[in-house]
């Protein structure tokens, strides 16, 4: 049993609170502009010092490996791209979902587990300039599927 | 003799959240044509971002007398200065000081990126830096 961090415990808490009232979608939103808060400024002060980024794919790559690293405490497992601004992450044990069990009978609470995570990839984003759609795919707990669509100005 | 300095940071939308003016010896007029130079060499300073990964850009553009500085966040905040003397050193300090002042504003839940600068405290900290560096206001 690996051991989880504070704020892990306390986002398995929050993800499923009971307090957001019954509506889904509101309690889903609300997750995600926390993540989105909390990604852009984690991203500000992680990128403070390094140099600026050149392009779109060494973004990515960055939010794949060190992101993913100071998130979610591993690297995400594979990169894909369109190259026309479609990009796939995944990754095969997702941190936030390895407290379910895998199996059919959660998955359709899994939503609410990622919605911070997918709010802190579209701040993570933002803060390096991209502005994107974040969505995510779960077929089999605990690996997910994360699809970013880079809006062009 | 003290060069006159005026700074603008414009976000990442473009849309400038903050200019100040150290040193300003002239008339009013001065400030709307500083804002102007200032605006109008964005796009050179945006093709120089693309030849390099530094943030510290240097100088961009001149108009007549004026000389242009910039500096570019990894964040995609852009702080200009205008000014009429060239001094790259005492440029480059302020602006990797008002970048350490600019982050924490950044990680200020009250803070909306890309927002009106409203915090009292950031605005007094960026006089402080000019005049540190720039001489008297």
């Amino acid at each position: 049993m690996e051991s989880y961090t504070l704020f892990e415990y306390f986002h398995n808490e929050l993800a499923n609170w009971k307090g957001f009232g019954a509506d889904k979608d509101e309690h889903i939103s609300i997750l995600e502009d926390i993540g989105y808060k909390v990604g852009i400024s984690l991203c500000e002060n992680m990128c403070k010092d390094r140099p600026r980024f050149k392009e779109e794919v060494d973004v990515l790559r960055f939010l794949c490996r060190d992101f993913w690293e100071l998130c979610f405490r591993r690297s995400a497992n594979s990169l894909k791209t369109d190259n026309a601004g479609t990009y796939v992450i995944q990754d095969s044990e997702f941190r936030t979902l390895t407290a379910l069990s895998s199996g059919k009978q959660f998955l359709t609470d899994a939503p609410k587990f990622l919605a911070y995570p997918c709010g802190l990839l579209r701040g993570a984003l933002f803060a390096l300039t991209l502005n994107a759609h974040v969505t995510v795919e779960v077929t089999q707990i605990p690996a997910a599927k994360f699809k970013i669509d880079i809006l062009r100005k | 003799m003290t060069g006159s300095y005026y700074f603008a940071l414009v976000g990442g939308s473009d849309r400038p959240l903050l200019e100040t003016e150290f040193n300003q010896r002239r008339e009013k007029e001065q400030r709307h044509l500083c804002q102007l130079i200032a605006h109008a060499s964005l796009d050179l300073l945006e093709a120089r971002a693309r030849a390099t990964s530094q943030c510290f850009l240097k100088s961009v553009d001149r108009f007549n007398e004026w000389h242009i500085s910039a500096y570019l966040t990894p964040g995609g905040a852009k702080f200009i200065m205008v000014h009429d003397q060239i001094n790259e050193d005492a440029v480059r300090n302020f602006f990797q000081d008002v970048n350490d002042i600019w982050l924490r504003l950044r990680l200020n839940p009250f803070y909306n990126p890309d927002g009106e600068i409203k915090n009292k405290s950031f605005l007094l900290r960026v006089r402080a830096i000019g005049q540190r560096y720039f001489g008297s206001a």
